[in-house]
């Protein structure tokens, strides 16, 4: 394994210096552009011995990671880091805009746990008054550890489900 | 905001490897810098880095850091000025401890005051705070934020902020003149403020952590770097990023309650074992930033405690507005040992603070004041805060006095001695003991009585840069501003001296923002 990756090296780099020479000719984003970081979205293309390489070089550099139990089934029990991570790089950060496209938006979690909070007499954990529902999802909900509730840092509740 | 799609592509494979490359250039630039420094014609004692070989990755009119009231402010200002704006936060959500605050704006001369006929003056409000602060307030900033308090509140309104429709009196204001808003929270400001600005064209980007300003050869600030996908608070987390800055850089980077090394450098005896109402990214390295660009540093040891606080819950809680709506104006609080009252309960913060952070046994332990009042008492309270402080123990309810000095280990006689003096007290309308303010005839006499344990909290940083009026961060050598650095909020030393009154925060915030707003945003590049 270490060997071909030693052979591939240089060809990584020569690629790499292709592709920046060509990416250099475009300018700083406008801030339109800017504030908006999302990654690409490109369909990663698949092949068996390819992604075998892959999950090999993770076990390697990653080790083992935990994942949520819901989670196993709908992300290929976790080998598909780029489902949240958006495949740039499997050591970005998790994108919110990865969990909206299975969870729906802000506002749709927010109707989601409306009654549930209100029947438990709790302010609801997607819309609070101190930040409206521009809590990112990564805020509370931790994939590769425990979860942490944001308010926890000053009250004392917790939400049954949470996870 | 629609992406061009090939240029996405043109991105997408050597994102990654580019940033390594551009990282790699940086670095080898820094050295260069560090190495040419020592021979460069650097404005007057400025330590902070040149720009010569920087690659800017980005580039903006004005970079604000920070969202909380002052950043929100400053944002739609510097919007309406013309300029293009981003907000920059550190941590994953936005509003900073302006989202977590309890949301009382004190204003001179509102229209709510006029129309319940409560005068009131912008000098009456000077001369409150110069009180509180001890008289070493920066009195042309103190001004400016007291004559600005109704425009600014007009522009809160502006912005969709819904206030109660009564105006509070909070301890050591002469009149009443604090405006509340109906949820209780900060967040019913900047939430609606950062939604306006955000209408009006400013970006906002969280996980984004200022790591220094970037000044050029004749010391003037060109940029910024910063550290983008930034994970609180793991220091390298995210990739270095330098964004040029054409019109000006407004700091808004809040207090430093929470920021244990500098809070015990300042002052050791506010360690480990004072909690802050503060969020967790209530630190100290936007202003050091500032210091390292030779920004002088005012009051820099200067921490407000908060007397309301409570070691029954984290950080800010539900024990502020209980004590400062309840048990304060409406009820005691006494020394747990004697069952006699210590301060008056209106006094500023930091009269109150410093009488309850003696109450100590031998061994130096904190003995907590208890504070008490009845039912009746907490007419003022929000129903929420009441139920919810009920609810988690961390207020509680007793069916006779003698069950609260039970379960508190008062002892009962002085207490209700302590009791009937204070009856007497609110039947005269005069507080011959501590002087307190009687406000109304509510007794301490039918039960449930409730009551809760206090001890103070890290609550405000008074210190922070000097500004001038226009928001302009001053040089410590030369006196004169910092050309193209601005702040405005938490951040900046000197208005509130040595004790900030309550709701006064809010005030500065959004009245200083707004001004460094406008002038960031309408200067000349």
């Amino acid at each position: 394994m270490k060997r071909i990756i030693r052979y591939l090296t240089p060809l990584f780099f020569l690629a790499a210096l292709v592709t920046t020479v060509s990416a250099l000719g475009v300018s700083p984003s406008a801030p339109s552009q800017a504030a908006e970081e999302s990654a690409p979205k490109e369909e990663l293309a698949y092949h068996p011995s390819a992604q075998a390489r892959l999950n090999m070089w993770m076990q390697q550099k990653l080790g083992e990671r935990t994942l949520k139990k819901y989670h196993y089934k709908v992300h290929q029990n976790g080998v598909s880091c780029e489902l949240c991570h958006n495949g740039q790089n499997p050591t970005a950060p998790a994108d919110d805009a990865n969990c909206i496209r299975c969870h729906g938006s802000a506002s749709d979690m927010a109707k989601l746990t409306e009654e549930r909070a209100k029947e438990n007499d709790l302010p609801n954990p997607h819309l609070t008054k101190h930040f409206g529902e521009d809590v990112p999802c990564t805020t509370c909900h931790k994939e590769h550890k425990k979860s942490e509730l944001l308010c926890a840092n000053c009250h004392k509740y917790t939400y049954e489900k949470f996870q | 905001m629609k992406r061009d799609p090939r240029r996405k592509a043109a991105n997408t494979p050597t994102k990654s490897r580019r940033d390594a490359l551009k990282n790699m250039m940086a670095m080898a630039g820094a050295a260069v810098v560090g190495v040419a420094a020592p021979a460069r014609a650097m404005s007057p004692g400025a330590s902070g880095s040149a720009s010569g070989s920087v690659s800017w990755d980005r580039e903006f009119d004005v970079v604000i850091v920070g969202s909380g009231f002052a950043g929100s402010a400053a944002a739609i200002e510097a919007r309406r000025a013309g300029a293009d704006v981003i907000v920059l936060e550190k941590m994953p959500y936005f509003g900073g401890n302006s989202a977590i605050n309890g949301g009382a704006f004190a204003v001179a001369n509102s229209r709510l005051q006029a129309t319940l006929g409560i005068k009131d003056s912008v000098d009456t409000m000077i001369a409150d705070m110069l009180k509180a602060g001890r008289g070493t307030n920066h009195v042309d900033l103190l001004r400016v934020i007291c004559e600005g308090t109704a425009s600014a509140y007009e522009f809160t309104l502006e912005y969709g902020v819904k206030y109660l429709d009564k105006v509070l009196q909070f301890g050591g204001h002469s009149v009443p003149r604090t405006m509340q808003t109906r949820n209780y929270s900060g967040g019913d400001i900047v939430v609606p403020l950062r939604q306006g600005a955000k209408k009006l064209g400013a970006f906002f980007k969280n996980k984004c952590k200022l790591e220094r300003i970037v000044l050029n050869v004749q010391g003037d600030v060109e940029g910024v770097a910063v550290r983008e996908g930034y994970a609180f608070p793991d220091e390298n987390s995210g990739v270095i990023r330098h964004y040029r800055i054409r019109r000006g850089l407004i700091m808004c980077s809040g207090g430093f309650s929470r920021d244990l090394f500098y809070r015990k450098s300042q002052i050791p005896t506010l360690d480990e074992s004072v909690d802050s109402t503060n969020h967790l990214g209530a630190t100290a390295e936007g202003f050091h930033a500032m210091l390292a660009v030779n920004a002088m540093p005012v009051n820099s040891s200067s921490f407000q405690l908060g007397p309301w606080a409570s070691p029954d819950e984290g950080g800010f809680g539900y024990a502020p507005q209980f004590n400062q709506q309840g048990t304060f104006p409406y009820g005691i609080m006494v020394d747990a040992r004697t069952g006699k009252r210590f301060v008056n309960e209106m006094a500023d913060r930091k009269t109150r603070a410093d009488a309850e952070l003696k109450l100590r046994d031998a061994q130096g332990k904190p003995v907590y004041p208890v504070t008490i009042c009845t039912t009746a008492g907490t007419k003022d309270i929000p129903d929420t805060t009441l139920k919810a402080a009920l609810r988690f123990g961390v207020a509680r309810k007793y069916e006779s006095i003698e069950a609260l000095a039970e379960h508190n280990n008062i002892p009962l006689e002085p207490l209700k001695e302590q009791i009937a003096r204070y009856n007497k007290a609110v039947e005269k309308g005069v507080d011959e003991e501590f002087g307190k303010p009687i406000r109304a005839k509510i007794f301490l006499d039918k039960p449930p009585f409730l009551s809760m344990r206090c001890w103070p909290k890290v609550h405000f940083a008074q210190g922070g840069v000097r500004i001038n009026t226009r928001a302009e961060v001053l040089n410590m050598s030369t006196g004169k501003p910092i050309a193209g650095l601005f702040a405005a909020g938490e951040v900046v030393g000197g208005p509130h001296g040595e004790s900030r009154l309550g709701s006064c925060s809010i005030a500065d915030c959004l009245v200083m923002g707004r001004i460094a707003g406008r002038n960031a945003g309408s200067r000349s590049a």
